[in-house]
């Protein structure tokens, strides 16, 4: 029983998919009068679709789901590190600029990685990320911001 | 005549210095990154995207030809030291190509996966020279109902006929369309399921969605497995024996006539031809013992239809802008960002774009030929780069992506969120490639539709009345209800 209860409530959240999208293309306003097919149509098509398709999946989730054998046994306890390494990195992009958000989102990953030389890969991260600056926004001409670089080597 | 005459333009076009540099440069990130165990070609092409954004159309699409072709050929590099195919297409090759390796005769394998990607691609691109015009006149002569039938048949069979279950392809693919939705209605100019927020306004980004589904979603999924699987260090020369040329050039033309019809169908995809390349050798060789064990044959073979599919693909990218996999759903993004819409139209109005691509993909076949045979042992090096980096890496690289598409910090969360869906799918087995093709195909599929209806005054059977439409449609149908019911038959016959 234990194993099936993730494949049943991603079956479940398909059908609540579903019904977002039907719900939310009943809201939506104009039917183009003479053809009967306005901009509803094809989200109700879709909302319809995922409904049907989420109830065959619960089904098939009930009766026992084949899954592929899993590649080497779990590690527990990662996910927090890369998620908040990307988190992180999301919230400083804009004001501390790419290459600190790069070093943040490098340094953690590692260690979700198991890696535990913090000094040695934040440095890592900081020299990736000044070199992706250098190459894609000054060479390439990418638009991102660069934080303390910028106040000691402003873009002409 | 008009064909080599186009063609001839387009060599003039990918000939020039400066196209040469792309092609070449392409042909080489293209095979770094495609070496890096856990990047396909789709990702590859996605995550190279950002190089391309301050250049010329025709000079970012020659390069384009080369990162394709060229995270082509490093994907079978993986799939050969290491057992890790980047995508569904090499995972024949890994089977006895990584044998191979293990044995001993890992630059033999490398040399005829590469020497027959090289035969195939070049045959492959010598059909997409010839083919391209042909169904650009067929395509001329559809109207919406005639796109609309088309449509559905390579939803169906990118989502139901690929990959393990059919259920969960078309749940992906139905997710897709589902995304494909949010943003401003074409015809009426209303906004849809965009909850509110301007950011959504313009649509999900397809980047956005393959960084997350590919680049986020893989990484969280590797981060949470022990590692398994070992580089077999590659000592020696990148060359075959009299015996092994012997072995292979049957399998590499035999591939190539799997791979080029197959993909070119508007159904497409590289993963049945590379099986049905594998079947075809594994009947036919005088060496049956050695499969399972490591046969050169099993290497050749489908090494070639996986790079002649890759060809085949751009058939009806090109000319009918539908695209039957990841990396094809990635280009036709490519190609809107720069307001092209890839079809009939397009080899009228861009004959120079169409042509010098298509020329710079012999050219890059030639680049990455001699690139991969003496340097396979420096792209192999790539391999030894540690797990915790090369993942982390690739984040960086994710992170730069979605940011750089429209220096938007809203375009990060949303990959975020793509990545972890992109884990739950890869927990479940649930297929990526329908969730791309589904959301950048689907506003085209709804625009055909209103299309088709408008034109019949709402009356529905215009896609049965038309007959090529119809026999579209009856096609897709037999593709979702026969193999089920052939099944079901066969349980019944059985319990008796």
């Amino acid at each position: 029983m234990g194993e099936k209860i993730g494949p049943l409530l991603l079956g479940v959240g398909v059908v609540g998919l579903g019904l977002f999208v039907l719900i939310g293309a009943g809201t939506l306003a104009g039917e183009a009068a003479h053809t009967g097919v306005g901009p509803r149509t094809f989200p109700m098509l879709i909302g319809a679709g995922l409904v049907v398709l989420g109830v065959a999946f619960v089904i098939a989730a009930w009766r026992g789901l084949e899954l592929p054998a899993t590649e080497g046994p779990a590690r527990r306890g990662v996910l927090p590190w890369i998620l908040g390494g990307l988190v992180g990195g999301i919230a400083i992009v804009e004001p501390l600029g790419f290459p600190l958000a790069a070093a943040w989102v490098f340094t953690l990953s590692t260690r979700g990685f198991g890696s535990r030389r913090w000094a040695h890969n934040a440095l890592i991260g900081v020299a990736l990320g000044v070199l992706v600056y250098v190459v894609f926004a000054r060479a390439l001409g990418v638009t991102l911001p660069g934080g303390p670089i910028e106040t000691f080597w402003p873009r002409t | 005549m008009d064909t080599l005459a186009a063609l001839a333009q387009g060599f003039a076009v990918a000939l020039q210095p400066v196209n040469l540099l792309f092609a070449f440069v392409g042909a080489a990130l293209g095979t770094a990154v495609g070496v890096l165990p856990g990047i396909g070609p789709a990702l590859t092409v996605a995550l190279l995207l950002p190089v391309t954004y301050n250049l010329a159309p025709t000079a970012s699409f020659i390069m384009f030809a080369g990162l394709y072709y060229g995270a082509m050929y490093g994907g079978s590099t993986t799939a050969i030291l290491i057992k890790t195919p980047g995508e569904s297409a090499s995972i024949v090759t890994s089977l006895e190509g990584n044998l191979m390796a293990r044995r001993g005769r890992a630059a033999a394998a490398l040399a005829t996966a590469a020497i027959g990607s090289f035969v195939a691609g070049t045959l492959a691109t010598i059909g997409l020279t010839f083919v391209a015009p042909l169904m650009v006149r067929v395509a001329l002569a559809f109207g919406p109902a005639e796109y609309f039938g088309l449509m559905l048949l390579a939803f169906t069979t990118v989502s139901a006929v690929l990959g393990a279950s059919r259920l969960r392809g078309l749940i992906s693919l139905f997710f897709g369309l589902g995304l494909g939705l949010i943003g401003i209605d074409t015809q009426t100019g209303q906004a849809r399921f965009t909850l509110g927020l301007a950011p959504l306004l313009d649509g999900i980004g397809v980047v956005i969605v393959v960084v997350g589904l590919f680049a986020v979603g893989e990484t969280l999924y590797a981060a949470a497995r022990e590692p398994e699987g070992e580089v077999v260090r590659l000592s020696g020369a990148m060359w075959m024996s009299r015996e092994e040329w012997r072995r292979s050039w049957k399998p590499w033309l035999r591939g190539t006539l799997f791979g080029f019809p197959i993909g070119a169908l508007p159904a497409g995809g590289a993963e049945i031809p590379t099986f049905l390349s594998y079947l075809t050798e594994k009947r036919l060789t005088k060496h049956p013992e050695e499969f399972g064990r490591g046969a050169i044959e099993g290497v050749a073979g489908p090494e070639a239809a996986n790079n002649a599919a890759a060809a085949g693909v751009l058939v009806p990218l090109l000319t009918l802008g539908l695209p039957t996999s990841a990396t094809a759903a990635i280009l036709l993004a490519a190609f809107q960002g720069y307001g092209l819409q890839p079809g009939p139209l397009l080899f009228e109005q861009r004959p120079d774009l169409v042509w010098g691509v298509i020329a710079s993909l012999y050219i890059g076949n030639v680049m990455l030929l001699i690139l991969n045979l003496p340097l396979a042992p420096l792209w192999a090096r790539l391999l030894m780069i540690p797990r915790a980096y090369l993942y982390s890496g690739i984040l960086v690289f994710a992170f730069l992506g979605a940011y750089a598409a429209n220096a938007s910090v809203a375009d990060l969360v949303i990959m975020l969120g793509i990545g972890l869906v992109g884990y739950v799918m890869r927990l479940y087995d649930f297929p990526a490639a329908p969730v791309l093709v589904g959301m950048i195909l689907g506003p085209l599929a709804e625009q055909q539709l209103r299309r088709a209806l408008a034109l019949s005054q709402g009356d529905p059977r215009v896609f049965l009345t038309r007959p090529i439409s119809a026999a579209l449609i009856a096609v897709t149908v037999a593709v979702l209800v026969l193999p089920p019911l052939i099944g079901w038959a066969r349980r019944a016959r059985a319990r008796r």
